[in-house]
């Protein structure tokens, strides 16, 4: 399957804190939705700034559309839409002024589709951003992505501070984005819901690690979660254990394979497993449990 | 680039307006009081006074939203982002002269010079170019390399250095020829710009969101 974004062994170290983004790998295949889950400061951002060379890394590479993106290739920025977390344009502009500074940038702006997706968000056209709530700012910048046609959309937290209704229709809009089979959308959050809702595939970070890259259907049908005595626990077989928590009563197992868990282990209660219970089982170390740091389940 | 232009040229717009309207005030009043020093002081603040607005306005921009980061997004290249934010500087620095160049014909027509403070009238016009450019000159690269958050104390360092540089150069070729000395103080102020250029795109090059 071609791949619209690939990461290689993607490494950034910023000497004035401890953090370092190490060896980040995955792909996101034309025609699918990537859900870049992780808790705050994994590493997300940073990650995005070294796809979008907002931040220069280290070492390995980044692959848009096939190559490799330099400062000189504007055309395939053409093809790419970007939303920050926040605001992305500065307060004092309207609207209609935003449209007609894109519409020098970009070559396929299309200021009549960004007037239908003012009049669909209900955004005044000729109010100052400075007047917008927090919603209506992540509309504006959801709608000025969209309509330049890009390919490739990175969204970078831009539901994060959304009310759940606004979140549902961004997440709607996003669906019917990528029902053209050459688009594609790399999504961060830490709202695992939304990426129940949209994901194909899922890519865990933590501490500028990728844990875990597994695609929503594997999560779904195949990843469990193992609700564990202590005696339980200790009977296990370590191979059979992706990651665990310890909790007040319990030991939860996170396991790649329900259904031979449930068969091997008659006594222990197996549940489905949520993208938000895999992130905490991945990631935590403070209750005791075990994270992984090689990638398990199937690579994307 | 077009864009780009179109984008520095708006965020300035906001505030060169409340800034032309004040000016407009004072030119008014020294074209009332018939004061050649209020002239002069006229044409200094008018162009130092537009610069500045133009590069305050675009940083401020940037400072108050992600959109540094999201102009790199963008299909620009960093460099013509940086040479969108000079053109603008050079732009509003000739809009400031235009003004106050008017302001200064309002008054010849009313009240007329003499030979003399024709020569004075250009050395200002030349002192506040240079000042203006200078200003430009110094804060531009400083702003991409010291960061957003010293942004008003950036700019202080400027204007004083600028106004300092411009009236150093009128004061050492005080003893030069008239058309030899404007020469020089241009020349050096477009040169300081120019090295600043190639400065910021250097340091732009460089520089992570």
């Amino acid at each position: 399957m071609e791949n619209i974004l690939e990461l290689q062994q993607v490494s950034k170290t910023f000497p004035r804190s401890d953090f370092a983004l190490d060896n980040v790998s995955f792909a996101l295949p034309y025609g699918a939705v990537l859900g870049f889950v992780g808790e705050n400061g994994a590493g997300k951002t940073t990650t995005i700034g070294c796809i979008l060379n907002t931040v220069n890394r280290d070492s390995g590479t980044v692959k848009l559309f096939g190559r490799e993106m330099l400062d000189g290739d504007t055309d395939m920025r053409e093809k790419i839409g970007v939303v920050y977390d926040g605001n992305n344009f500065p307060v004092y502009w309207t609207p209609r002024q935003l449209s007609k500074i894109m519409g020098g940038l970009y070559k396929n702006w299309d200021a009549v589709l960004f007037e239908k997706y003012l009049d669909t968000f209900s955004l005044p056209a000729k109010q100052k951003i400075r007047h917008y709530s927090r919603g209506m700012t992540m509309k504006l910048a959801i709608a000025a992505a969209l309509s330049h046609h890009p390919q490739l959309l990175i969204l970078d937290e831009a539901t994060s501070g959304l009310d759940p209704v606004v979140r549902d229709d961004m997440l709607e809009v996003f669906l019917d984005f990528v029902q053209e089979e050459d688009h594609s959308i790399l999504l961060s959050s830490h709202i695992t819901s939304d990426l129940e809702k949209i994901a194909d595939y899922i890519s865990f970070i933590h501490h500028g690690k990728i844990i875990m890259t597994v695609s929503k259907n594997d999560l779904s049908y195949h990843f469990a979660v193992m609700r564990c005595r202590e005696s339980q626990f200790c009977a296990l077989d370590p191979e059979d254990i992706v990651a665990w928590r310890k909790r007040d009563l319990q030991i939860d197992v996170l396991v790649s394979d329900g259904r031979a868990a449930q068969r091997k282990y008659r006594d222990v209660v197996v549940d489905h497993v949520s993208i938000e219970e895999v992130m905490l089982l991945l990631c935590t170390r403070a209750h005791g449990g075990k994270s992984v740091n090689d990638t398990k389940g199937e690579r994307v | 680039m077009r864009g780009m232009f179109r984008n520095d040229l708006y965020i300035a717009c906001v505030n060169v307006r409340i800034f032309s309207a004040f000016m407009l005030l004072y030119g008014i009043f020294s074209v009332a009081c018939a004061s050649l020093y209020y002239q002069m002081y006229f044409v200094l603040i008018g162009i130092v006074g537009f610069s500045v607005n133009s590069v305050v306005a675009v940083f401020h921009g940037e400072s108050t939203s992600k959109w540094g980061k999201y102009k790199l997004t963008l299909p620009v290249r960093r460099r013509d982002i940086v040479k969108s934010v000079f053109l603008s500087h050079i732009f509003w620095l000739f809009a400031g002269v235009l003004f106050t160049g008017t302001g200064t014909g309002l008054f010849a027509l009313f009240h007329g010079y003499s030979f003399e403070q024709y020569r004075e009238v250009f050395l200002i016009f030349a002192l506040g170019i240079s000042a203006g450019l200078l200003i430009g000159a110094i804060f531009i690269p400083l702003f991409y390399l010291g960061g957003e958050d010293r942004t008003i104390a950036l700019l202080t360092i400027s204007l004083l250095c600028a106004i300092g540089i411009a009236a150093l150069l009128v004061n050492v070729t005080t003893n030069v020829d008239y058309l030899l000395r404007l020469a020089v103080i241009f020349a050096v102020s477009f040169m300081a710009i120019a090295v600043s250029y190639w400065l910021t795109l250097c340091i732009f090059k460089r520089k992570e969101y």
